[in-house]
């Protein structure tokens, strides 16, 4: 597992970022955000690609939504915020912007 | 996403933490731009710089972003605290908070604070008593509470930590209500509208000497009297002939009860043994071991055997000085259940019961009414962290009362004094904006102008000086003449100048184009420095 410097800065930031509100968060959205951090540092060089990338966010989206019966509100919103930082296709603005 | 962090907790610590993480993901914008890369402690550096020129424009929008008078979108709402006492009480659910070093509330007064020994910081009031559960009843209506004020008023304010209860913890008695929104009951408690479910602020003035209820009201004192039948033989009949030994007089009944606690053998623990059957009973003839749960509760209980109304007060006693902050800790384990009773034509009394058993936990706390073994322990106790957690304390009382706790109402009232036209939306906007160009402005007119000046060079800012002392003294020093040139004329100008030009000269000279080491420049200022010719 080599990094590069960018894949590094954009990890290390959204990992300090995300990382206090983990214990808040459920388990899942919790779960998942750890996972996609986790592939992100294996293959540092690979991009999800389109065909997976959809159903992944669109999979989050409901399952927030199943989760607080809205997406409007601030657990619910913060939830859905952390679990779509972890499905950016290779993290380009969507990262930063946090 | 950082700021979301704000919704679960504004303590400075996570504000620093945030204030830290900032820095890093500017950092991580500064990193990708497509030029040269930069080590990275420059990017950290230069981020840093680039939040800090941000500061002013980010005081400004603090101060004049307009505040809603209501947590936005609930926000602020999601704070958990942790509990505190509660609407009903039995034997141990006070001990069991003293287990818990956690803040309750802080508190400041105005003026001196009152002795330790009067600090007794009043919630929960219990009436109603099943054998061993006691129960707030909350019984509505101000009206039917009198309280006759009895020399000065105490000023104070409490920031109470949240509790998801209603409870204003309140000193003595006022009818006077602290400046939240908040209802009194009858028997004396101010109840916030809303749970604390976030950190909350008010102002009280409360009277340490007072007469509550001189007339009781007939509906008051059944329920102050009531008890449940059949119990507790062995007490009531104590009780009894106390009421004999003392006939009408109920002082002498009080202070007869007191001498019992005193003189018998009552023992003040934290771990008090199990009561089975007529808990009163065990407790007063068997057991005898308890905490102050356990003598507020039987004091009453005697109390009300013998005819004398009586009630059972939950609260915190004492308070700890931070002395750097100026303002007084009330924690968890400062818990405490006392008595009141009733007596005609002084109304409602405070009867504190465990001062008669252990009369150090109202004078010097809870630790030292404690056997050693029982006390509990907390890491502020090591001597040498309480300083240390004394300051960071005061420092989040600071962050919480000027950071935190800007709302609305502290807004307004600081713009209303800056400027009555402030105090509008419509002003506080105009402000916004205009101040906030100005801001922008002045950043950017400073960025430009340092673009277009670069530093001077040093060298050169010297040998200007040593020039402009040459002109002082009537040596012309036209920029068209080299330094060798201008130091052989002020010579046969000023010989007793000419050792000192030559020596500044030579080393000006060797600084500019010669090898020598740049911190030769230190001795050419010292000499410079030095040169001041008279006409």
């Amino acid at each position: 597992m080599k990094l590069d410097h960018p894949t590094l800065w954009l990890i290390l930031p959204l990992t300090l970022a995300v990382a206090p509100l983990v214990w808040h968060l459920p388990f899942w959205v919790s779960g998942f955000w750890v996972l996609a951090i986790m592939l992100k540092l294996l293959r540092p060089d690979r991009a999800w690609p389109v065909y997976w990338l959809l159903p992944l966010a669109a999979g989050v989206f409901l399952g927030v939504l199943a989760e607080f019966r809205t997406i409007i509100g601030p657990q619910a919103g913060v939830s859905l915020l952390v679990a779509m930082s972890g499905t950016g296709r290779s993290w380009p603005s969507s990262a930063i912007s946090c | 996403m950082l700021m979301t962090h704000f919704i679960h907790g504004q303590s400075l610590l996570l504000a620093t933490y945030l204030a830290l993480v900032a820095v890093v993901l500017t950092a991580a914008i500064l990193s990708s731009q497509p030029a040269r890369p930069i080590p990275l402690a420059a990017l950290l550096r230069q981020s840093g710089v680039l939040l800090f020129q941000a500061l002013p424009l980010a005081l400004l929008l603090f101060l004049l972003f307009p505040r809603l008078p209501t947590p936005f979108g609930g926000l602020g709402q999601v704070q958990t605290g942790r509990t505190g006492l509660s609407d009903s009480m039995q034997p141990g659910s006070v001990s069991e908070l003293i287990q818990s070093d956690a803040i309750a509330f802080r508190a400041e007064f105005e003026g001196a604070a009152p002795a330790g020994s009067d600090l007794y910081w009043r919630g929960p009031v219990l009436w109603k008593y099943d054998g061993r559960v006691w129960s707030d009843l909350k019984i509505a209506g101000e009206d039917l509470l009198e309280i006759q004020p009895l020399g000065r008023p105490l000023n104070y304010s409490v920031m109470l930590e949240p509790h998801q209860q209603h409870w204003l913890f309140t000193l003595g008695a006022s009818s006077q209500a602290p400046d939240v929104a908040s209802d009194l009951t009858a028997d004396m408690q101010w109840l916030a509208r809303q749970p604390v479910k976030t950190r909350l602020r008010y102002s009280h003035s409360a009277h340490l000497d007072y007469r509550m209820d001189p007339v009781l009201l007939p509906e008051l004192e059944a329920l102050a009297l009531q008890l449940p039948e059949g119990q507790n033989p062995r007490a009531r009949r104590l009780a009894e002939t106390w009421r004999r030994q003392a006939g009408n007089d109920d002082g002498a009944l009080i202070r007869q009860a007191l001498d019992h606690f005193r003189t018998e053998d009552f023992y003040y623990t934290l771990r008090p043994p199990r009561l089975d059957g007529d808990a009163m009973d065990a407790f007063l003839f068997d057991t005898r071991r308890g905490f102050c749960e356990h003598y507020a509760s039987a004091f009453v209980v005697l109390m009300r055997m013998a005819e004398v109304p009586a009630r059972v007060v939950t609260g915190y006693q004492g308070a700890e000085l931070n002395p750097l902050g100026g303002y007084w800790l009330v924690r968890q384990r400062d818990a405490h259940a006392w008595a009141e009773v009733w007596l005609s034509g002084r109304g409602w009394v405070r009867v504190d019961p465990t001062a008669a058993v252990a009369p150090d936990r109202v004078e010097r706390g809870i630790n030292a009414a404690l056997p050693e073994l029982e006390r509990p322990r907390a890491t502020w106790d090591l001597a040498w962290l309480r300083p240390a957690h004394q300051a960071w304390d005061a420092l989040n009382m600071q962050w919480q009362r000027w950071v935190v706790g800007y709302d609305h109402a502290r807004q307004k009232a600081l713009m209303e004094r800056l400027h009555p036209a402030l105090a509008s939306l419509k002003g506080l906007l105009w402000a916004l904006v205009g101040s906030s160009l100005l801001v922008l402005a002045l950043l950017t007119l400073w960025i430009l102008g340092r673009r277009r000046s670069p530093s001077p060079d040093r060298l050169q800012v010297l040998y200007g000086r040593f020039k402009a002392r040459l002109n002082r003294i009537g040596v012309a020093t036209p920029d068209t003449e080299g330094p060798l040139d201008l130091a052989r004329r002020t010579a046969t100008l000023r010989p007793d100048l000419a050792t000192r030009v030559e020596a500044i000269t030579r080393l000006y000279a060797s600084l500019r184009y010669g090898p020598l080491p740049p911190d030769q420049a230190r001795e050419l200022a010292r000499l410079i420095h030095g040169f001041k010719p008279r006409r």
